[in-house]
């Protein structure tokens, strides 16, 4: 179920000056709500809800109230409420009296609902606290967590994990998928406004089942997600207008802005930090027979930026339109949270640089020390330095990956390369880059592992090179034996498993395992750890296909071949052979 | 509950009038099938029946909380003329006679009387003619109608108690057995025997319905094996009503017994024990402090009215104490 997102507070009866009524809605559990004056009669919070949903599941943690009752209502409806959930109890008199069990937190689903109401949609509700028991402490609530079953609602956007401060928006959302489509959109102006449509649609899909299977994990206490799609209104409603069940051509973005930063990615992160370098060659492998599959249109897809990139104008159109979609920072944060130390470069260049940086957001030491986030080094060795001089131009924050200067250093650090290749299997170099200084990028690469940021941002520098009309050289020996112009098109991913859930037996071998999980999710699949959930497909092995089948019919029981076929023949491979 | 539920005895001060009262009620309640009136008649005569010292005048009755312009003045009438003109006129009306006597029959209400009486039927004994026109319940109800209408011994409540109780823990020790009514409430005699009895497996949101259904069966059997339960008025599967009979030289008693969920036990104690004026002003005071009570449950009322969720009772203290009503012995509960 996913989560609806809380609006805003609209009234409430009283406030304590610290514990405010909009603590409610902050994800951090020791921000309450409390009444003003103890014993006051009852403690009334009125909640905005996003939009207007069927509300399946309430979370309600308590903090001193005796009862709490949730009722509804529609802005249109002239403030009158209808009983959602009665009042509960969440304390008994003795425990009021002592104040014993103050946060005993409930959880209510849809058959302690009244009816109809539960099969209504609303837009407000309003949480009604009682304390009748003790008259001397304040009381209220310390968090509400209301769930749908409307998958086209948009999961709140989380801006707290403990005490740190998630961006409330997303970094620029160029990538792979996003451009190869705009390309299109470019050649054909009629299809731009569809694309526009399908794109937003097919994000917001993406993520309001992945937050359903979040929520399914049933945590009474929110669960941070580092969610940062751009959820306008208009978004809103067009994604609404889009089926689940339609697969919809989409990009990485989707994959960037929900899934990557659900938890099966968390795994996935952990995976890959400690699983070392023999990953990247699979991957690279794989991406190369996707290079030669798709030769033919890698062709004419080359041509395409070939042309663009001559043509200046077109470009910036297409930044324009791109922009449309993307996430903004203001110019001036844009680097927020970058430290550089510039090395190497001579003023009035290093001052330039510097001022540069500085405008944008980063913050410049003259030291190295263990703050810095970023060192930019001196042209002959490093693009690091265009890099503040392209953000700055072009006003964009772009993936330091992509100017980043370890690419031939595999053999020294090639397990930190692993999560670029599950996502961006061939490392392409520019090359006017000359040398590498490995050590400066070990250093990097320590922080960005788990950094979602940074793992949008590589995904965005492959599209970043694919716009680029520069020669490619890869990484690996498939790559060198693959045409050159077909390289373009194996650093983009298929989005073969796209609307697929997938889950994955766990008698497999922690190997085979792990390699599987990353195969379904860097083609755009969504692995769940529980098969009785949503599922479509479940990769197992043939002795436990009988027991799982029985678990969930929903699902196809297939033979993990099926996943290596999918991949090396870089298409859907129709399941009937590997069905138990 | 009884048919014939006085508030006083003739010991007590305001005899004469908490009598007049009760029959009035008793006339609105089965004649003109005014709930509310006989409603205000009763507590009235429960209060003055509560009251230390003799009533003097209407105006002083008056002062008395359920006692209005009306009954003060009744009152008065009363103190005046030794007598009450309305009560005079429904004793000269013998339909009015006839509906109050025939509802004095286990089975038979206002209802059936009042058909009855039209049917020309006014005393018991056209009433045995005519026993094709009654259910199984009134025919035992008329079989037994003296029985019925005599009091019970507390001693031979307490008999009856332990003849249960046995009976019942032999067969599973789980049982937990309370006779309510006036019996609990310490009275020297009582209507009827009111038995409410639980065990752990039964619970209000486990229902199983069978389960149940054979669980008061079988201790009906039981005490009808026992040579206890002598007539099956009506079983249910919470409800049994029928008579038991101590030994050939008791009479016949009225025997309700009912099955509550274990959850439910305390609130249908306190229901079943009463008075029914009594639980009138709890349940009254529980609405005043947000709550709603009845014999199965306390629930918060919610902002809207709505009762909101039962409130876990372990003891009746617990629903004295959630509503802040000073705790009552049952035989304090007049």
């Amino acid at each position: 179920m996913p989560k609806i997102n809380i609006d805003h507070v609209i009234s409430f009866s009283s406030e304590d000056p610290i514990h405010i009524a909009s603590n409610i809605l902050s994800n951090d559990t020791s921000k309450k709500w409390k009444c003003r004056t103890p014993g006051e009669k009852t403690a009334v919070v009125f909640l905005q809800l996003e939009k207007a949903s069927v509300i399946t599941g309430v979370d309600i943690g308590n903090e001193h109230s005796a009862y709490i009752e949730v009722l509804v209502s529609r802005s249109g409806m002239n403030g009158d409420y209808n009983v959602l959930l009665v009042a509960s109890s969440f304390m008994t008199p003795l425990e009021a009296r002592q104040s014993q069990n103050v946060n005993k937190v409930r959880m209510f689903t849809k058959e302690h609902f009244s009816k109809p109401e539960c099969d209504e949609k609303w837009d407000r509700v309003k949480v009604v606290c009682t304390q009748p028991f003790n008259r001397h402490v304040q009381y209220g609530l310390s968090f509400i967590n209301i769930h749908t079953s409307d998958v086209k609602i948009l999961a709140p956007i989380q801006t707290h994990i403990g005490k740190f401060i998630l961006r409330p928006e997303s970094p620029d959302n160029l990538s792979a998928g996003s451009l190869f489509e705009k390309r299109k959109e470019i050649k054909d102006e009629k299809l731009s406004a569809l694309y526009d449509m399908i794109y937003i649609g097919a994000a917001a899909i993406r993520e309001a089942s992945s937050s359903a299977s979040l929520a399914k994990h049933g945590s009474p206490v929110c669960k941070p997600k580092l969610k940062t799609l751009n959820s306008t209104p208009s978004s809103r409603r067009e994604s609404s207008d889009n089926s689940e069940k339609t697969p919809r051509p989409r990009n990485r973005d989707d994959l960037l802005y929900s899934k990557d930063e659900e938890e099966p990615n968390e795994k996935i992160d952990k995976i890959i930090e400690k699983k070392k370098s023999p990953r990247s060659l699979d991957t690279s492998a794989g991406t190369s027979g996707d290079s030669k599959n798709k030769a033919g249109s890698a062709k004419e897809y080359q041509n395409d930026r070939k042309r663009k990139n001559k043509n200046e104008a077109g470009k910036k159109d297409q930044n324009k339109k791109m922009k449309k979609d993307v996430n903004t920072k203001p110019f001036e944060r844009l680097l927020e949270g970058v430290t550089l130390v510039i090395s190497g470069v001579q003023n009035p260049y290093r001052g330039n640089l510097r001022t540069s940086a500085l405008s944008m957001g980063a913050k410049y030491k003259p030291d190295w020390d263990d703050s810095c986030t970023h060192l930019i080094q001196r042209k002959r060795k490093n693009r690091e330095k265009e890099w503040i001089e392209d953000c700055w131009a072009q006003k964009k924050r772009f993936p330091w990956r992509r100017y980043a200067l370890d690419k031939r250093d595999i053999g020294k650090d090639e397990s930190e390369d692993e999560i670029c290749a599950k996502i961006e299997p061939t490392y392409p170099v520019y090359e006017n880059i000359e040398n590498s200084d490995s050590e400066m990028d070990y250093s990097e690469h320590k922080d960005y592992a788990s950094d979602t940021e940074e793992r949008i941002a590589r995904i965005q520098e492959r599209n970043k090179e694919n716009e680029k009309n520069s020669v490619y050289t890869a990484d690996t020996d498939e790559e060198d034996q693959a045409e050159k112009t077909s390289s373009a098109l194996s650093n983009k991913l298929m989005n073969l498993f796209i609307n697929k859930t997938f889950y994955i037996d766990q008698s497999f071998d922690e190997d085979v395992y792990n390699k599987l999980l990353k195969y379904i999710v860097a083609y755009d699949g969504k692995s769940v750890d529980d098969p009785t959930r949503d599922v479509d497909v479940i990769i197992t092995v043939k002795e436990n296909s009988q027991t799982l089948k029985e678990i969930n019919a929903n699902a196809v029981c297939l033979n993990s071949d099926w996943v290596w076929d999918c991949h090396n023949s870089q298409k859907l491979v129709p399941m009937d052979q590997y069905v138990y | 509950m009884s048919k014939r539920k006085t508030p006083s005895n003739e010991s007590n001060i305001n005899h004469e009038f908490c009598e007049f009262l009760t029959e009035l009620a008793d006339y609105e309640k089965n004649v003109t099938r005014d709930i509310y009136k006989h409603s205000a008649y009763r507590k009235a005569a429960s209060v003055l029946a509560s009251h230390p010292t003799r009533i003097k005048s209407g105006d002083e009755a008056q002062m008395l909380k359920g006692i209005g312009k009306k009954i003060a003045k009744k009152i008065d009438e009363f103190i005046q003329t030794g007598k009450l003109r309305k009560l005079e006129n429904i004793h000269s009306d013998s339909t009015n006679t006839a509906i109050n006597l025939l509802t004095r029959v286990s089975g038979i209400g206002p209802a059936k009387a009042h058909s009855l009486v039209n049917e020309g039927i006014m005393t018991i004994e056209d009433l045995r003619k005519h026993t094709d026109k009654l259910t199984h319940h009134q025919v035992i109800g008329l079989r037994y109608f003296e029985d019925f209408e005599k009091k019970i011994p507390r001693n031979e409540v307490e008999q009856i108690e332990k003849i249960i109780i046995k009976e019942l823990k032999d067969a599973d020790p789980d049982f937990k057995i309370t006779i309510c009514g006036s019996y609990r409430r310490g009275k020297t005699e009582s209507g009827d025997i009111d038995t409410l009895i639980t065990h752990p497996s039964l619970t209000s949101d486990k229902v199983d319905k069978k389960h149940k259904n054979n669980m008061l069966k079988n201790i009906v059997a039981t005490l009808e094996k026992c040579g206890l339960v002598t007539e099956t008025l009506s079983l249910g599967e919470t409800k049994f009503m029928g008579a038991c009979k101590l030994d050939s030289d008791h009479p016949t008693r009225r025997l309700d017994i009912r099955l509550t969920p274990q959850d439910q036990y305390y609130c249908s104690i306190l229901y079943f024990t009463g008075s029914d004026i009594f639980n009138k002003d709890m349940r009254a005071h529980a609405l005043e402090n947000g709550f709603t009570l009845n014999e199965y449950t306390l629930r918060p009322i919610g902002s809207t009215g709505v009762p909101g969720e039962p409130v876990e009772i372990h003891s009746e203290e617990d629903i004295f104490d959630s509503i802040d009503f000073p705790f009552k012995k049952p035989e304090e509960r007049g």
